[in-house]
């Protein structure tokens, strides 16, 4: 008699035991189908949009895109202008060497810093003779710089 | 007449069932039985117990579904107000005049906030004078007042044997988005001379 009683004693634990662990393990699997649920993506307000446009133009590299210029434009080279324009992302560089090889050589050295992504040659023609130059060229370089 | 087989195999078991009965008492069998009974009961509890858990896989899925990344928080940016738009141009002109550039004229003008752009105060200006100054100048602007961007920006010099340049300069002060109409009195028209 004592024997069957402990043995429905153990079955009524027993069981109690097994539906608390499906219950947690049920609640384990709900908690991990919600960590899973792909989060739906928000939209920026237009506030958001304008700041993140805002915070674009602040931190554009100027200082770094002017020692990059200044550090490519040695002598025999000449800087005449330089225009920027940030919303289209170009440099236009107006210069006199004194050969059309100094020209081509200082639009290839233009971008080895990080400041500026690329340079091209857009034009050259015959400089006037000045003290400093004799039989040089004018040339025009189109740079870009990276979006920061 | 029956299976004689059968008959043999009853006799033997009711034979020893009265022997068992005999020697163990009703009472004993009694106890067999509810032994008995009470080992298949817990049998079964154990086996159901130690039985591994359902797990509902079918709603689970075995890789890990990518979630989408939310929309990164903008964090706000501190940009002055418009009622801080006298101290602003009193920075930019004091940049000029620190490097010697004087603040010959400017131009002004408050724009509203569009789509893509908070409300910004535009500043048209230009300096002669040499390069290194017009790039301190540059340089003291950007670090100094809060909110200010270059729209564009030319440098020129007429010959190369000149020292001096002219640099010409769109610069754009942003504001908070509220209430710029109040300073609007404040810039509007030509700027100090």
């Amino acid at each position: 008699m004592v024997a069957l009683v402990s043995s429905l004693w153990l079955d009524h634990q027993w069981t109690a035991e097994r539906a608390e662990a499906e219950r947690l393990l049920q609640a384990e699997l709900e908690a991990q189908r919600v960590a899973q649920r792909p989060v739906p993506v928000r939209e920026p307000s237009a506030s958001e949009r304008r700041a993140l446009r805002a915070r674009s133009e602040l931190q554009r590299p100027w200082m770094k895109t002017l020692s990059a210029i200044e550090a490519a434009t040695v002598d025999p080279i000449f800087l005449l202008s330089a225009s920027f324009e940030p919303a289209a992302g170009t440099i236009k560089l107006e210069a006199e060497a004194p050969s059309f090889d100094h020209a081509l050589a200082y639009t290839q050295n233009l971008p080895e810093g990080h400041a500026l992504v690329s340079a091209a040659l857009a034009s050259h023609e015959a400089a006037p003779d000045t003290p400093l130059l004799h039989n040089g060229v004018r040339f025009t370089v189109l740079a870009r710089w990276g979006t920061p | 007449m029956g299976n004689p087989v059968r008959n043999t195999a009853s006799l033997v078991a009711r034979a020893a069932v009265a022997r068992g009965v005999q020697a163990l008492g009703w009472t004993g069998a009694l106890g067999i039985g509810l032994l008995l009974a009470s080992m298949v009961i817990a049998g079964t509890s154990w086996r159901e117990k130690n039985a591994p858990l359902p797990r509902t896989e079918a709603t689970v899925p075995s890789t890990p579904v990518q979630a989408a990344p939310a929309a990164a928080t903008v964090p706000p940016l501190a940009l002055p107000g418009a009622a801080e738009v006298p101290l602003l141009l009193t920075q930019i002109q004091v940049a000029a005049t620190s490097q010697g550039l004087g603040w010959p004229a400017a131009d002004y003008k408050l724009s509203p906030a569009t789509e893509t752009l908070p409300a910004a105060l535009e500043v048209r200006c230009s300096f002669k004078g040499p390069y290194p100054k017009v790039r301190a100048m540059l340089s003291q602007i950007l670090s100094d007042v809060p909110g200010l961007a270059i729209r564009d920006l030319v440098i020129s010099r007429a010959s190369s044997e000149t020292a001096e340049v002219e640099a010409k300069m769109v610069l754009l002060v942003f504001l908070q988005d509220q209430s710029t109409s109040a300073s609007q009195a404040t810039v509007d028209g030509r700027g100090a001379r």
